[in-house]
């Protein structure tokens, strides 16, 4: 059904995406956190530097990207002289200009579910002999988990659709930075590319409806699990 | 085992004040809303900070500001049941009941799990999730998850408040039993007569514990008294250094103010004090008020049971140069005062220590008196809290009591003031001893 190019850049854009999602994940849950529970001078600017993604230019935000991760970049410099890596036209790459583009998605998502957690059930965890860290471990974290899972899906499939901070950043490399996207607009550009591009819309589609349908049920089960009235055995 | 407050905070608007006693069993913390009946509940659970004060539950210090001792909530083992239940939406009721269970010390674990389910009949709710449970049910729970979280002692904060009239029996008749069964201490957070009549053994207002007083009011007290010291009294340099040893090393600040301080001066001046005993140290202000009014040929005998208060007071009183007209003694003054007898009598006693055994020092300052010796007893007002017969408060009843002894005892003529100012809403009783009428 699928061509052997077709197929590697399926598997790649899965790849890519996931790593993504991976990395922002921990760093997602940071921000969100400060967010939510932070109160600091230069939270306006915080919230607006880690949403800046979501309303920049796509190549622009690439363009910003290959200047600090370029050669001569100051991130780039970094991770050559310390790692001896590069991650200029590379998947790594692909997957960090994902993971930025997901990351305002990701952050407003777990912000929101941390929000919406009931502190008062954090103080009730301590009177019960829970420490601070036991209380976020119990209390916290379980009830904003789905929340967390949901961004996590929403990230997934954000990263899945990327094309213009990428293909400005990492290029357009057959089997190494060719995710889906890039690869409909390059066999677009070839004559009698139609039937491709069409195969793999559709397999990009599937793959995003699916992931928002995954996180829509994940939020629905949970709230339904809890108001339950004929849970007893 | 029981709670023994003595806290203040700045809360938004108002300034909370609580100092009570109580004995075991259930206390009623009554009051109208808004006067802080939770925040005190807070604060002994350790989910809310007083500015200063202390905390002591049983034997337990949980909170010293003085101390620097402030014990995390996890480690205080209250038993908070708060007003609105606070079950954990995201586990079911057996998993609720244990959550605090399994973070417990196995010593900590006084009641069984069987034991709490069938004390409070809530085996049938074991799978249920707590938002399908009625007010009355979950409130069932959240006091079993209390207990076996190895609560030493129980915060209750209106636990029917949310309820009806049947639900609000039932849950009356499980804090009889945890009160009269468990035997459990239980602060119980209240503003409804019926309830507090129908459950406590004491009762504690809080409006007459922490009198409101109008902001205003204050604020002019405090201003009056700066103008008569301003007026009256010299800047004194050596007080002004022991007051600030008195802060720096954590003593509470119950220093007497400055025109209290020239009072007492003045009355063993009026009196012509030579030898004179002083009950309660404390930082030494008072101290040195005395010695210097006795002069170069008095005596100040003083006593403290506190060495650490002791220490500060010595160092005080040497920088004030009065070290060969004091002499200290350190023990508790029910102790030191039977090995005062060579010294009798004194021309002056000055009561001013630990509130509950007045009515003792008051004996003991009749026993080493002499006719026309005079005894002065300070802080028997109170902020107002003398009034109150019933008071759970230990020391309102020391101070009751001492001024009973008083008007009884034939060889005692007295009277009593209110003061404002500096420390508050405050007094003293002063009396002079009289020749034995003969029979």
């Amino acid at each position: 059904m699928l061509s052997a190019p077709e197929t590697e850049a399926l598997l790649l854009s899965l790849k890519v995406s996931l790593w993504a999602v991976a990395g922002a994940l921990p760093l997602a849950f940071a921000l969100a956190w400060l967010l939510a529970r932070g109160r600091f001078a230069g939270k306006a600017l915080l919230e607006g530097l880690v949403t800046l993604p979501l309303v920049l230019p796509p190549v622009v935000t690439g363009y910003l990207l290959l200047l600090a991760f370029g050669r001569h970049g100051p991130v780039g410099v970094w991770l050559q002289n310390w790692f001896g890596v590069s991650v200029m036209f590379r998947w790594t790459g692909a997957a960090i200009a994902a993971a930025i583009m997901a990351l305002p998605l990701m952050v407003g998502a777990i912000r929101l579910s941390i929000e919406a957690v009931d502190r008062r059930l954090e103080v009730a965890a301590r009177t019960l002999g829970a420490t601070r860290w036991g209380a976020f471990a119990s209390v916290t974290l379980p009830l904003a988990l789905p929340g967390i899972i949901a961004a996590a899906v929403l990230g997934f499939a954000r990263a899945l659709g990327e094309f213009g901070a990428t293909i400005t950043f990492v290029s357009n490399i057959p089997g190494e930075t060719q995710t889906l996207p890039i690869a409909i607009y390059s066999v677009l550009q070839q004559p009698g590319g139609e039937a491709a591009a069409a195969r793999l819309s559709v397999i990009a589609v599937v793959l995003s409806l699916g992931a928002l349908l995954v996180s829509q049920w994940l939020t629905r089960r949970t709230h339904a699990a809890r108001s339950r009235h004929d849970m007893q055995p | 085992m029981s709670f023994d407050i003595d806290i203040s905070a700045r809360l938004g608007s108002f300034d909370l004040a609580a100092i009570f006693a109580t004995g075991p069993g259930l206390t009623a913390l009554f009051g109208a809303s808004g006067i802080g009946k939770t925040s005190i509940l807070d604060m002994v659970a350790g989910i809310a900070r007083p500015d200063r004060g202390r905390i002591v539950v049983g034997e337990r210090v949980l909170f010293d500001s003085a101390a620097g001792i402030d014990v995390p909530p996890e480690a205080r083992h209250a038993g908070y049941v708060f007003q609105d239940g606070r079950l954990f939406i995201h586990r079911r009721v057996r998993a609720n009941l244990l959550y605090g269970w399994k973070r417990a010390a196995t010593v900590d674990r006084w009641i069984g799990f069987d034991e709490v389910v069938a004390l409070l009949g809530i085996g049938h709710l074991l799978d249920r999730w707590p938002a399908t449970l009625s007010g009355g049910e979950a409130q069932r729970v959240a006091i079993g998850r209390a207990l076996l979280s190895g609560a030493r002692f129980l915060l209750m904060d209106e636990p029917l408040a949310s309820l009806d009239g049947p639900r609000k029996r039932e849950i009356i008749e499980v804090i009889v039993r945890l009160r009269d069964e468990l035997k459990l201490p239980i602060l119980y957070v209240s503003h409804d007569e019926a309830e507090v009549a129908a459950l406590a053994a004491q009762r504690i207002d809080l409006d007459a514990v922490a009198p409101r007083r109008e902001a205003a009011d204050d604020a002019s007290w405090v201003a009056v008294d700066d103008y008569f010291n301003a007026q009256l009294l010299p800047p004194d340099s050596t007080l002004e250094a022991a007051l600030a040893a008195n802060a720096a090393a954590g003593l509470p600040a119950h220093d007497v103010a400055p025109n209290q301080g020239k009072l007492l001066a003045l009355l063993v001046q009026m009196s012509g004090a030579k030898r004179i005993l002083e009950i309660g140290t404390l930082g030494g202000v008072s101290t040195i008020w005395l010695a210097r009014a006795a002069g170069a040929d008095g005596q100040v005998v003083t006593l403290e049971a506190d060495a650490h208060h002791a220490e500060v007071a010595r160092a005080n009183i040497a920088r004030a140069r009065l070290a060969d007209r004091v002499d200290q003694r350190v023990g508790p003054a029910l102790d030191t005062l039977p090995t005062l007898a060579s010294d009798a009598p004194f021309d002056l006693v000055f009561i001013d220590a630990d509130k509950p055994n007045n009515p003792a020092y008051l004996r003991w300052a009749l026993q080493l008196s002499r006719p026309g010796t005079v005894i002065i007893a300070d802080n028997v007002v109170r902020g107002g809290a003398v009034i109150d017969a019933v008071s759970p408060d230990a020391r309102v009843h020391g101070v009751r009591d001492m001024l009973a002894m008083m008007a009884a005892e034939p060889r005692l003529d007295a009277t009593a003031l209110q003061t404002v100012g500096s420390k508050g809403w405050d007094g003293f009783a002063i009396a002079i001893v009289k020749a034995v009428p003969s029979a």
